[in-house]
């Protein structure tokens, strides 16, 4: 489960970025953008609490 | 809500402050990559997101800004690589301790308050970054560039439930912040940098640009993003050395002050202080480049619209993320600062309730942020802070590697038992005074005079103290 959450979070991380790069290279409209970063920052705080500094509290 | 504690009252959910009066110990030695992280989030911050912008309405250049952050950033780091850090992996103590050994228990009450206050300004600042996406939510007048006051009760309210917030939470719930400051910090950095990739795009698309050669971009940056120039009506002129002295100095108090001996206590080697490159380089460059581009956009949209207001900037940008990512990127660094604030006030006052003390500190941290005077001047504000403690830092460095060369002895204060060891304090004001004359009297401008300040403390410590512990001396051989 708590690698599961790793990966996904990470891959959301990567995903956040693909939208910014996407408009830079005319693929994509501003409005589509904001969208998907917010769906992406979602995933990302949604799973990095159930792996991130978890290590002491186990 | 947890109970009000006494200072005596173990008190979990603040950050664990061991080895506070001995030497850490090779076990609780930390690697580099510990550093690395620490350095990137910390200076990733709010007020990274008004740094930026306020370069653009001081009229800096092109390769003033690109080139001058990549050097002043360099200067940074090597500060912190060379000066601070060889210390405290010698010394290995924190940088209280350190100072009350030379400085006397008294004096260094009278430096803790000067911290405190500092920090408070500073937390105020970043509660105005904060609650200027508040203002993008609920649309109320939010302050421009030369406003000092607050001028709306929109803005007034904001600034007072987010400030007192901050509060509550940095008194009573500091280790979930700290934990959400961990969990933002990456996500948070790769918003800064979408804000950049976002603001250049829409520059070609404004522009009609078509990007065919590096050239082209470099034209794009000189002639439409930071085109130089006059500055903005009351804004100071920024020239390549004003850029490179601001990145180097911004974090004086850290550096060449000695704040961060007790950061690098931890560290294994003194080599470890280049991990500060990955705050420098990220926070202090990507971030006020990414910052810059979407002020300078603002600008070059509409050239009478020169609020500077992280919220709206963001919010054009990346949306709700960027909204998200402005009240987190003030909301975690104010955190920790409100903290620092009330540790510091409750060395004053050591018998007052910490949670108490932190819970008023961040109140007045509220009434602060209401004032946009501050962050309006951060660029001036984060100098005089620098510049306010930086003569300690000199102290400590004469202190420590110097002081027995000229017959004088190491830890004064606490060889001697005195309070308050008048050598350090004389060069501490004696310093601030002759700077103060230096900026007032047109000589230099506040952004440099930490550089001779440096030296002027130096020097006064070791005279100061040859007068000083002279005296001692002779008692002592008597």
């Amino acid at each position: 489960m708590r690698k599961i959450a790793q990966i996904i979070s990470w891959l959301s991380l990567v995903a956040l970025m693909v939208p910014p790069v996407m408009y830079l290279a005319g693929r994509m409209e501003l409005p589509a953008v904001k969208s998907w970063m917010l769906v992406f920052t979602i995933v990302w705080f949604a799973t990095v609490p159930l792996w991130m500094d978890r290590k002491k509290e186990g | 809500m947890e109970p009000m504690a006494s200072a005596d009252t173990p008190q979990p959910n603040e950050p664990v402050n061991e080895y506070e009066r001995e030497p850490v110990p090779p076990a609780a030695w930390l690697g580099f990559k510990s550093f690395i992280g620490q350095y990137a989030g910390e200076h990733t911050a709010g007020t990274e997101l008004m740094l930026g912008p306020l370069f653009v309405a001081c009229g800096a250049g092109a390769f003033d800004l690109l080139v001058g952050l990549l050097l002043g950033n360099l200067l940074a780091v090597l500060s912190w690589t060379f000066f601070t850090a060889p210390i405290a992996t010698r010394a290995r103590l924190t940088l209280y301790f350190q100072l009350e050994k030379i400085c006397g228990r008294k004096l260094v009450t009278v430096y803790n308050l000067a911290n405190g206050v500092m920090f408070c300004f500073l937390a105020g600042a970043m509660v105005t970054v904060s609650a200027t996406a508040f203002g993008v939510w609920f649309k109320f007048p939010m302050p421009g560039l030369s406003d000092r006051y607050p001028n709306s009760v929109g803005w007034v309210i904001a600034t007072l439930v987010v400030g007192v917030m901050i509060a509550v939470v940095a008194a009573y719930g500091y280790k979930v912040v700290a934990r959400i400051a961990n969990f933002s910090a990456a996500w948070m950095t790769l918003v800064f940098i979408a804000f950049g990739l976002v603001g250049f795009k829409d520059f070609l698309t404004t522009t009609n640009t078509h990007i065919g050669s590096l050239s082209d971009i470099w034209n794009l940056c000189q002639t439409a993003i930071w085109k130089g120039g006059a500055p903005l009506p009351g804004q100071v002129k920024f020239t390549f050395w004003h850029i490179t002295f601001f990145a180097w100095f911004c974090n004086v108090a850290m550096h060449i002050g000695m704040s961060d001996l007790s950061v690098f206590r931890y560290a294994k080697k003194s080599w470890y202080g280049i991990a500060t490159a990955s705050g420098m380089y990220l926070g202090h460059y990507i971030a006020w480049i990414a910052a810059s581009i979407l002020y300078a956009l603002q600008l070059h949209k509409d050239p009478a619209n020169t609020a500077v207001l992280p919220g709206p900037l963001a919010y054009n940008a990346c949306g709700v993320a960027g909204l998200i990512c402005v009240v987190v990127a003030g909301w975690t660094t104010a955190n920790p600062t409100i903290y620092r604030a009330g540790l510091a006030f409750q060395a004053i006052f050591p018998k007052a309730s910490r949670y108490r003390v932190t819970l008023i500190t961040g109140m007045i941290v509220a009434v602060f942020g209401m004032f946009p005077a501050v962050t309006m001047k951060l660029l001036d504000f984060v100098a005089l802070y620098g510049l306010i403690l930086m003569p300690m830092g000199a102290v400590i460095f004469v202190d420590f590697w110097l002081i027995t060369k000229f017959n004088l002895r190491l830890y004064y204060a606490q060889a001697s038992g005195e309070g308050f060891n008048w050598a350090a304090g004389l060069a501490w004001v004696i310093t601030l005074g002759i700077c103060t004359w230096l900026v007032q009297s047109g000589t230099t401008q506040i952004y440099f005079v930490s550089l001779p300040g440096w030296f002027i403390a130096a020097a006064l410590y070791v005279a100061l103290s040859k007068l000083h512990q002279k005296k001692d001396l002779q008692l002592a051989a008597a």
